[in-house]
C-alpha cells in the first residue's frame, strides 16, 4: 500500500485529530540541522536573537569587502613599522559605519518581528477533545481540525470537512493570492459533508479519523493531488476541497477543515521567494571600479615597493649612516614593509567616508519621496513610502515596468456607466464617475447609491413602461445571472462569482428591477415593487468558449422566455432576421468601445411550449450520458436554445482605471519604459484593461501563443517575426508595426517556456520590438518567472508593481519593487522597495525622483572617487623623489579631514538638491529619462575617465609644487600645506562646476567647507595642540606661515586651475555645444496626452468581454435539477473509480 | 519656530508643505551659454599671461650666485678625507674664492644648499623626538623609539638630541670675507640668528628647564648624536643663548626639507656693517669652510648660494613659466571653443525661435 503511495507521488500523510503524532514529527532545527518534516505555523521572517545579533551583524557587515578592507587597513596601521599614517584615522570611521548599519538593520528586524508575533498571534478555532478552543494560529499543528468563521482568514491549507452553507459549500476570498477580488466557491466531499453534518459538529468532527494522502508541499496554488482514507473507503481530492492559507472565508458562517499543510509548506509560502539583499545596477558597477582601485593600489604599492627595496640597497651599498634606517640592514624586508606602508597610505583614494555618505543620500533620498506632497494620497493618509532605502538610483534607470493588473491599475471597482436599450443610449460616460450627478431613486426603496449614472429619461420610460423592451432588458438583468442574494438589515446584498455581474445586478437594483432571492427553482425579483416569481427551468452556463450565458425562465403569466447576454460577437451573430434596433445599438457598441467601457449585449427569445419540451427531454437525456461527448452535446443543445434572439440592449461598464493610469503608462511608454501587465486574471479581462488603459494601441495587432510559438521554433526567430508581421495586410508600414504588436500570453504557455529555456532570449528579444507584453492567468511564482526572464535577458532594470498577496513573489525579484499601499492586508507593502499609494504616483517616482536620484548620485559617485584618488594618488609621484619610503606628502589630520570637513558638504548638498531641470520639466520631457537608461552617467567608461581625470589631477597636485619648490629653502611642511591647499581649491572648483543648481544650502556648504580647511589647519597647527600632543601635531606653526606667504598661494592656485583645466574645458565645450538643446527643454511643451483617441471602425469587436470567475462558472451548483443530478452522477463516478483505486 | 505639529487627525501623515521637503528650494541655477563661458576663458587667460609676465620680472631682479665647492679647489683634500668616516674627527678647512661683477643691492641671504640628500625619507623623517626637543626633561634622557637606532648609543647611554635627522646635521662652517681692490680683507658679517621661524625657536624646541644648571650639567647623562664633534649645549662658542636644542642651525636643519635637491640658510648679511650698507658690493670675495659634512657616500653635492629676494622669494623661474604655460594652455582651449562655438554653437542660436 504505502509503496504504491509513493508511486502515486502521494506520499504527504496527515492523521486527523491526532496531535501527538504529528507533534513528534514535527520540523526543529538547531543550527544548520533540521529533522522531522511537518513544519509548524510559525512565521519567521526575523534574523536575530539576542544572543546572535552582534555575531551575525558583523559577520554580514564583513562580507562587505568594503568593511575588510578597511579592517585590513586599521590592522596595518597598528604595527608601528609600517604605520604611514597613525591608526585612529581609519578605526573611528569604521566603528560609525559598523554601528550605524547594526543598529538600522537591528531596527528593521524589531519591525519584522512584531509584525511576524502579530501575524502568529491571530486567534483561530482549534477542535481540543471534542469542542473548539481559542489558539493562535502559530500553535495549529499538521492533523488540527479548524473551524473558520465568516470573514476569518484562514490560518494554514486545510481540507474542507464541512461547513454551515448547504452542500458544504463555502466562497473564499482568494485577492491575496491571485488579486481576483471575486468569490470562489469550494465544496466538501459529500461523505464528509453527509457524515460530519447530521450529527452534532463537535462530536463527529472529533471522531474523524480519517486519513489524508497527497503530494509533498509545493507551490503549485490551482492544483491538489490527494486522497483521503475514511471509513474503509478512498476518496480522491482535487483543488476543489482545500482551502489555503492566506484566503478569506466569506458568506459562510462556519467551515471545518482539517490541516494538511502549515507554516512553510503552505502553497503560499512555498510562493513567496526567499528574501533577497538587493543592490542597485550602480553600487555593483561602482563596487567592481572600487575593487580596480584597490588592485591598483595593491599593484601600485607593488612597484613602489620595490623601488623601496632598490633604493634601500643602494642605500645599503654606500656606508652612509642612512643605512641604519634599513631595518635589519634588509633591502628586501624593507621593501615588503614599505609595501604595507604604501597600501596604507594609498587607502584613502577608496576611504570610508564614501560609504557611509553613500548611505546618507540614499536615506534623504528616500526621505524626499516620502514627503513629497504630490504623491500623498489624502483619502487614505498615505504619504510615499521608500522601505528599501538603497535603490533610489535605480528608479531612475528603468526599463520594464512588470504591472499587476487588479488594483494597480484598475480600482477593481465596476461601475454600470450606460446602456443602450432599442437603440438609444443612456447615461453619458464623458463624464467622469465622480461628476455624475446622482439620480433621484428614491421611490426605489431597495436603492442603496452607488448608480453612476444619470439618465431620468431611462427612468421615466421605465416607470412609465412606456418601452416594453426596456422593461425586458432590465428583467433580463434582474433574472439572466448566477448572483446569491443574502439579506442584511431589509436590504438585498449580492455576492458574485463575477463582479460584472454584481454589477449589473446592482445597476437592475437600483432602477427598480431588484433582485431578492433564489431557490432552487425559483427567482424572485421586484419589479418596480410588483414581486413577481419566476420559474428557472434551465441555466445555459457561462464558458470562456461560448463566451455567454442564458436562462430560461417561466415568467408568471406563464410564458417560456430564454434571456441571454453574452459578448457582442456571439449574441449578434445569433439574432433574428431583421432584428430591430440592430443598427443602432452596433453604433452604440462602438461608442461605448471608444469610452473603454466594457460591454455586453442581452437579449431574449420567447420560447414556443413545443420547442422546450422537445429540448428539455433531449437534455434530461444528454445529461445522463458519458462525460467527454455529453459535454458537445450539451453544448450543441444551448447553442439550439439560444436562437433567433431579439436585441434588447447593451450594458457598458467601466472597469475603473485607477485615476490617471492611462496618462502614466503613456508617459512611461514616452520614457522609454516597456510596460507588461501580470495578472492573474483572465485573458478578456485583461486585453479589455489594456486597451482601456493604453497599454494597447486600438490597432495593435495581438501576437497570440500559436504565432508566436511558431516564430520561436523557427530557426531565426527575428526574420519570421517580420515576416509574419509583413503578412498582415494593414502592417503596411514597417515602422508602425513594430510599435504596435503586443504579445498575449497565458500562464499555462508560459510554462513551455521553463522547459524551453532556449527560449528566452529570443523571445525577449521579440518583445523588446513589441509595444507590450500581456500574461494573463499566471501564478505568483510564474510572474516572479517572468520577471526573472526579463532580467536574465536584457540588461534594464526591471520594476515590479503590484497590491496583493499573490505580487510579493514578482516584487521580491524585480530590481525593485513597488507594493501599492491601496488595499488591507498590505503584504506587497511589506516586501516592496517602496510604497505608493496610486499607480500614477509611479510618474513622480520614476520620472522625477528616480531621475534626479540616478543624476545626483551617479555624479556624487564620479565626483567622489575623483577627489579621493585625485587626492591620494600623489604619494606615488612622491614616492619617485623620496626614495620610494611611503613618506605622506599631507599631514596625517589633513587626510583625516579632507574627506570629512573640506570636500563632503559641497558633494553632499549637490547630491541632496541637484536638479538640472525642474519638476515639471521632467514630467513634461520624459525623453529626458533615457539617459538614465542608457546609463549615460553611471556606465563603467564614465567613472574610468573620472579616474583617469583623478590621475591626471594628481600629477598636477604633485608636480607642480614640485617643480616651485624644488632646490628652493622651503621645507616640506610647508610643502605639504601647498598641496593640500591646492587639492582643497581643485576639487572646490571642480564641485562647483559640477554643481546646476545653488540652493542657499550649496553655497553655504561651499563656503564653509572652504573656510573649514584654512580653520582646522590653523587649529591642528597650533600650539597647544603642540605641546599637549607633540607627536601628533608636529605641523606646529606652518599654515601661521604658508597661508601669508606669497609663494604658496601662488602656487596652490595655479595648481588647483591646471588641476581643474581639463574638466572646465569639456562642461565649456558641452555649454557651448548643447545651446539649443536647453531651449528645447526649458520651452517646449508636448502636447497633452490625448485620453480618447478615436479609432477605425471594426476593432471596437474586440473589446466586449465577460469577465467572470476562473474554472467553469458555479452556474451548475446553483441550480436547474439537470446540473445538480449531472454533479451527483459525477460525484459517484468519481468515488467508484476511486474505490478501484483503493481496493488495488 | 518649535512647532508642535498635531500628529492625529485624518491628516496626520500628511508631508510638510515646507520648500525643503518639497524640493522646491529656492536656487540659481546658472545658465551658461556661450556668451558668459568665452569672455570667461579669455579673460582668464591674460590675467595668468600677465601674473606670470609679473612674476618674470621680479625674478629677472633678483640676483644670485651659487657655488659648489664640493671637491672646488683646495676643498678637494677635504673631501677626499671626508670620504673615510673614522678621519671624522679630523679638522679640515679648504677656502672658495668668487667674484661679484654686479653687486648684491639689499638684504642678501646665504644660504648652504645639498644635492640628492634625501631627508624626506619616511623612517629619516620619523626619527626625531620633538617631545625631547620640546625640552620635556623625562623625555630628554628617554628618548622615543622612533628615535631607534639613534636613540641611545651602545652603552645605553640617550642620545640628545635624538634620532637621524639631528645626528646627520649639516656641520660646515662657513666665513666669508671680502677682498676690497686694495688688497685689504674685510670679513663679511653674517647674522646668524633670526634664521628660524618665530614659533620653531619659542614653541617647538625650547631647553630643559636649568633651574640653576647649566646647560651642560641639564645635559648630563647624555651624550650628543655618533656623528657630532660637539655636544648639542655648545653647538655655538660665540652666542652662549645659541646654544642647546634652540641652536638655530640645529633648527633649521631639523625643518626637513621636501626634496633632495634643497637649501637651508645659513645667515644673513649684517648690514649694520658701514661697508655692506647696500648690500654685498662687487669685488672679491673668499669663503672659508670648515670642510666636516660628508657627501660622497649619498653621491651629493654641496655649495652656497648668496642672493638677493623679493617678495616672490629668490631665482624661481618655474612658477613664471608655470603661469605663462598654463595662459596659453587657456588661451588654446578659448580659441577652440570659439571656433566650435562658430561651426556649431550658433545653429543653437537660430534655433531660438
Amino acid at each position: 500500500m504505502s509503496k504504491e503511495d509513493f508511486e502515486s507521488g502521494l506520499t504527504w500523510e496527515v492523521k486527523a485529530n491526532s496531535r501527538r503524532y504529528h507533534k513528534h514529527k514535527q520540523r526543529k532545527s538547531f543550527l544548520c540541522f533540521t529533522r522531522g518534516r511537518y513544519s509548524d505555523n510559525v512565521v519567521r521572517s526575523h534574523k536575530y536573537s539576542l544572543l546572535t545579533f552582534l555575531p551575525l551583524t558583523l559577520f554580514e557587515q564583513f562580507q562587505r569587502a568594503a568593511n575588510v578592507y578597511f579592517l585590513l587597513m586599521v590592522v596595518l596601521q597598528c604595527v608601528p613599522a609600517i604605520s604611514s599614517i597613525p591608526w585612529y584615522i581609519t578605526i573611528i570611521p569604521l566603528l560609525v559605519v559598523l554601528s550605524v548599519r547594526g543598529l538600522k538593520d537591528l531596527a528593521s528586524d524589531m519591525a519584522r518581528r512584531r509584525c511576524d508575533s502579530e501575524i502568529n498571534s491571530r486567534p483561530c478555532d482549534v477542535l481540543v477533545s471534542q469542542s473548539f478552543m481559542t489558539a493562535q494560529w502559530k500553535d495549529v499543528c499538521v492533523g488540527d481540525v479548524l473551524r473558520i468563521r465568516r470573514d476569518q482568514i484562514i490560518p494554514a491549507d486545510l481540507l474542507l470537512l464541512s461547513s454551515s452553507e448547504p452542500h458544504s459549500l463555502c466562497y473564499v476570498e482568494t485577492a491575496d493570492i491571485d488579486g481576483e477580488t471575486n468569490l470562489k466557491y469550494r465544496q466538501a466531499l459529500d461523505a464528509t459533508h453527509n457524515e460530519l453534518t447530521s450529527h452534532p459538529s463537535e462530536e463527529a468532527l472529533g471522531a474523524f479519523n480519517g486519513i489524508v494522502l497527497c503530494e509533498e508541499p509545493n507551490n503549485r496554488l490551482y492544483t491538489f493531488r490527494g486522497q483521503l482514507q475514511w471509513q474503509g473507503e478512498c476518496f480522491l481530492l482535487e483543488n476543489e476541497h482545500v482551502l489555503l492559507r492566506g484566503t478569506v472565508l466569506r458568506n459562510t458562517d462556519f467551515a471545518y477543515g482539517l490541516t494538511i499543510y502549515t507554516g512553510a509548506d503552505t502553497k503560499i509560502l512555498r510562493n513567496c521567494g526567499k528574501l533577497r539583499v538587493k543592490r542597485t545596477q550602480l553600487e555593483e558597477v561602482f563596487n567592481k571600479v572600487v575593487i580596480g582601485i584597490v588592485l591598483s593600489v595593491l599593484l601600485a604599492a607593488l612597484l613602489l615597493a620595490i623601488g623601496a627595496g632598490v633604493s634601500s640597497y643602494q642605500v645599503m651599498t654606500q656606508t652612509s649612516f642612512l643605512s641604519a634606517l634599513v631595518v635589519d640592514g634588509n633591502p628586501a624586508y624593507n621593501g615588503f614593509l614599505v609595501y604595507w606602508s604604501y597600501i596604507i597610505l594609498l587607502s584613502p583614494a577608496m576611504p570610508i567616508a564614501l560609504y557611509i555618505t553613500f548611505e546618507v543620500i540614499h536615506t534623504i533620498h528616500s526621505k524626499f519621496i516620502g514627503w513629497d506632497l504630490e504623491m500623498y494620497w489624502q483619502q487614505t493618509d498615505k504619504p510615499a513610502e521608500a522601505r528599501n532605502t538603497s535603490l533610489s538610483e535605480e528608479l531612475g534607470q528603468v526599463g520594464y515596468l512588470l504591472s499587476d493588473k487588479t488594483g494597480t491599475l484598475t480600482q477593481n471597482r465596476l461601475l454600470f456607466r450606460q446602456c443602450c436599450v432599442a437603440g438609444q443610449i443612456y447615461g453619458d460616460a464623458s463624464v467622469s464617475a465622480e461628476d455624475v450627478k446622482p439620480m433621484d431613486l428614491s421611490w426605489n426603496p431597495f436603492s442603496s447609491g452607488g448608480l453612476r449614472m444619470f439618465s431620468p429619461t431611462l427612468v421615466e420610460t421605465l416607470r412609465g413602461q412606456r418601452c416594453p423592451v426596456a422593461t425586458q432588458f432590465l428583467s433580463a438583468l434582474a433574472l439572466c445571472h448566477t448572483v446569491m442574494a443574502e439579506w442584511k438589515e431589509g436590504f438585498p446584498v449580492y455576492q458574485a462569482a463575477s463582479p460584472d455581474e454584481e454589477t449589473l445586478v446592482g445597476a437592475a437594483r437600483e432602477l427598480g428591477w431588484v433582485f431578492l432571492s433564489r431557490t432552487r427553482d425559483f427567482v424572485v425579483v421586484s419589479e418596480l415593487g410588483a414581486t413577481r416569481q419566476y420559474q428557472l427551468l434551465a441555466l445555459l452556463d457561462f464558458t470562456s468558449k461560448r463566451r455567454r450565458m442564458s436562462v430560461l425562465v417561466r415568467d408568471p403569466e406563464g410564458g417560456l422566455k430564454l434571456y441571454c447576454k453574452g459578448a457582442d460577437v456571439v449574441i449578434l451573430e445569433r439574432l433574428q432576421k431583421n432584428c430591430p434596433h440592430q443598427e443602432s445599438t452596433e453604433m452604440a457598441l462602438e461608442l461605448f468601445a471608444e469610452a473603454c467601457l466594457r460591454t455586453l449585449c442581452v437579449a431574449v427569445r420567447s420560447v414556443p411550449e413545443a420547442l422546450w419540451e422537445r429540448w428539455s427531454k433531449t437534455l434530461a437525456l444528454s445529461a445522463a450520458m458519458a462525460t467527454c461527448e455529453r459535454d458537445t452535446l450539451l453544448e450543441k443543445l444551448y447553442d439550439e436554445m439560444e436562437r433567433d434572439l431579439l436585441l434588447l440592449g447593451v450594458t457598458a461598464i467601466e472597469d475603473r482605471l485607477q485615476e490617471g493610469v492611462p496618462e502614466t503608462i503613456a508617459l512611461l511608454q514616452e520614457a522609454g519604459i516597456k510596460v507588461w501587465v501580470l495578472t492573474g486574471d483572465k485573458k478578456e479581462t485583461a486585453v479589455n484593461i489594456g486597451y482601456s488603459c493604453k497599454l494597447l494601441h486600438p490597432e495593435s495587432r495581438l501576437l497570440e501563443w500559436q504565432e508566436l510559438r511558431q516564430i520561436l521554433q523557427s530557426a531565426d526567430p527575428q526574420v519570421s517575426f517580420f515576416k509574419a508581421k509583413q503578412t498582415e495586410l494593414w502592417a503596411t508600414h514597417k515602422e508602425m508595426a513594430r510599435a504596435k504588436t503586443s504579445v498575449v500570453l497565458t500562464g499555462s504557455e508560459l510554462a513551455e517556456f521553463e522547459e524551453r529555456p532556449e527560449w528566452g532570449a529570443s523571445f525577449m528579444s521579440l518583445a523588446e520590438q513589441c509595444q507590450s507584453v500581456l500574461c494573463c492567468r499566471v501564478t505568483p511564482a510564474q510572474k516572479a518567472e517572468i520577471v526573472k526572464l526579463v532580467r536574465k535577458h536584457t540588461a534594464s532594470i526591471t520594476m515590479s508593481i503590484g497590491d496583493g498577496a499573490n505580487d510579493v513573489n514578482m516584487i521580491k525579484t524585480a530590481h525593485i519593487g513597488v507594493g501599492l499601499a491601496g488595499r488591507e492586508g498590505g503584504q506587497a507593502v511589506h516586501n516592496a522597495d517602496f510604497a505608493v499609494s496610486q499607480f500614477r504616483f509611479l510618474q513622480r517616482l520614476l520620472l522625477v525622483h528616480g531621475r534626479w536620484s540616478y543624476r545626483r548620485i551617479s555624479l556624487f559617485l564620479c565626483y567622489f572617487l575623483f577627489k579621493t584618488c585625485g587626492f591620494a594618488l600623489v604619494h606615488i609621484w612622491f614616492g619617485i623623489l623620496n626614495g620610494f619610503s611611503a613618506q605622506s606628502l599631507y599631514e596625517t589630520w589633513f587626510i583625516a579631514l579632507y574627506t570629512v570637513f573640506y570636500t563632503a558638504t559641497p558633494v553632499m548638498c549637490m547630491a541632496f538638491f541637484e536638479q538640472d531641470v525642474s519638476a515639471e520639466s521632467s514630467l513634461k520631457l520624459p525623453e529626458l529619462y533615457k539617459s538614465g537608461q542608457k546609463k549615460e552617467l553611471s556606465s563603467p567608461r564614465k567613472l574610468v575617465t573620472y579616474l583617469l581625470y583623478a590621475v591626471y589631477m594628481s600629477l598636477v597636485l604633485f608636480f607642480i609644487p614640485c617643480g616651485v619648490f624644488y632646490n628652493t629653502a622651503y621645507d616640506y611642511q610647508t610643502m605639504a600645506v601647498t598641496v593640500s591647499m591646492a587639492a582643497t581649491f581643485a576639487v572646490t572648483v571642480e564641485i562647483v562646476i559640477l554643481t546646476k543648481y545653488w540652493t542657499k544650502f550649496s553655497i553655504a556648504a561651499l563656503c564653509v567647507s572652504v573656510v573649514m580647511f584654512f580653520i582646522c589647519s590653523r587649529i591642528t597647527h597650533s600650539t597647544r595642540l603642540f605641546q599637549s600632543s607633540p607627536a601628533d601635531y608636529f605641523f606646529l606653526g606652518v599654515s601661521e606661515k604658508a597661508f601669508i606667504d606669497p609663494v604658496v598661494w601662488l602656487t596652490a592656485l595655479l595648481t588647483a586651475w591646471a588641476a581643474v583645466l581639463p574638466s572646465v574645458t569639456s562642461h565649456a565645450f558641452s555649454v557651448i555645444l548643447s545651446v539649443h538643446n536647453k531651449h528645447k527643454i526649458h520651452n517646449s511643451s508636448p502636447p497633452p496626452v490625448e485620453l480618447r483617441s478615436r479609432f477605425a471602425r471594426g476593432s471596437s469587436l474586440r473589446r466586449s468581454s465577460y469577465a467572470i470567475s476562473q474554472g467553469a462558472a458555479p452556474g451548475r451548483l446553483i441550480h436547474s435539477a439537470t446540473s445538480i443530478h449531472r454533479a451527483e452522477a459525477l460525484k459517484e463516478e468519481k468515488v467508484s473509480t476511486s474505490k478501484k483505486l483503493c481496493d488495488i | 519656530m518649535g512647532k508642535t505639529k498635531d500628529k492625529s487627525g485624518p491628516l496626520a501623515r500628511r508631508p510638510d508643505n515646507s520648500a525643503f521637503k518639497q524640493q522646491r528650494l529656492p536656487a540659481w541655477s546658472p545658465m551658461l551659454t556661450a556668451n558668459t563661458v568665452l569672455p570667461f576663458f579669455y579673460l582668464l587667460a591674460v590675467v595668468c599671461m600677465l601674473l606670470g609676465v609679473w612674476l618674470l620680472l621680479l625674478v629677472q631682479s633678483t640676483q644670485e650666485i651659487k657655488l659648489d665647492y664640493t671637491d672646488l679647489g683646495n676643498c678637494n683634500e677635504c673631501f677626499d678625507l671626508r670620504r673615510n668616516v673614522s678621519n671624522a674627527a679630523q679638522a679640515c678647512s679648504c677656502r672658495v674664492e668668487f667674484s661679484i661683477d654686479k653687486s648684491l643691492k639689499g638684504d642678501v641671504f646665504f644660504y648652504y644648499g645639498l644635492k640628492n640628500f634625501h631627508q624626506n625619507l619616511r623612517r629619516y623623517m620619523d626619527s626625531r623626538d620633538d617631545g625631547q626637543t620640546l625640552g620635556r626633561i623625562k623625555i630628554l634622557k628617554n628618548p622615543s623609539t622612533y628615535c631607534a637606532p639613534f636613540d641611545k648609543d651602545k652603552y645605553g647611554v640617550p642620545i640628545a638630541p635624538c634620532g637621524a635627522v639631528a645626528n646627520s646635521m649639516f656641520n660646515d662652517s662657513f666665513s666669508l670675507t671680502y677682498h676690497l681692490s686694495s688688497g685689504r680683507s674685510v670679513p663679511v658679517p653674517l647674522l646668524r640668528t633670526g634664521l628660524t621661524w618665530y614659533t620653531d625657536k619659542n614653541v617647538k624646541f625650547r631647553n630643559p628647564r636649568t633651574d640653576n644648571l647649566t646647560l651642560a650639567e641639564v645635559f648630563e647623562g647624555t651624550r650628543p648624536p655618533l656623528y657630532w664633534q660637539t655636544p648639542v649645549y655648545s653647538l655655538d662658542p660665540r652666542d652662549p643663548n645659541n646654544n642647546g636644542f634652540i641652536n638655530e642651525d640645529l633648527i633649521v636643519w631639523m625643518r626637513e626639507a621636501a626634496f633632495p635637491n634643497f637649501k637651508k640658510l645659513y645667515g644673513i648679511l649684517n648690514r649694520a656693517d658701514p661697508n655692506f650698507e647696500k648690500g654685498l658690493p662687487k669685488g672679491n670675495y673668499s669663503i672659508d669652510i670648515s670642510y666636516n659634512f660628508p657627501v660622497q657616500h649619498f653621491q651629493g653635492r654641496k655649495g652656497v648660494v648668496l642672493t638677493t629676494l623679493t617678495w616672490f622669494g629668490g631665482q624661481n623661474h618655474f612658477l613664471p613659466i608655470a603661469y605663462l604655460v598654463t595662459s596659453s594652455l587657456i588661451l588654446l582651449a578659448a580659441v577652440v571653443l570659439t571656433v566650435a562655438w562658430w561651426k556649431f554653437g550658433k545653429d543653437g542660436k537660430n534655433m531660438k525661435e
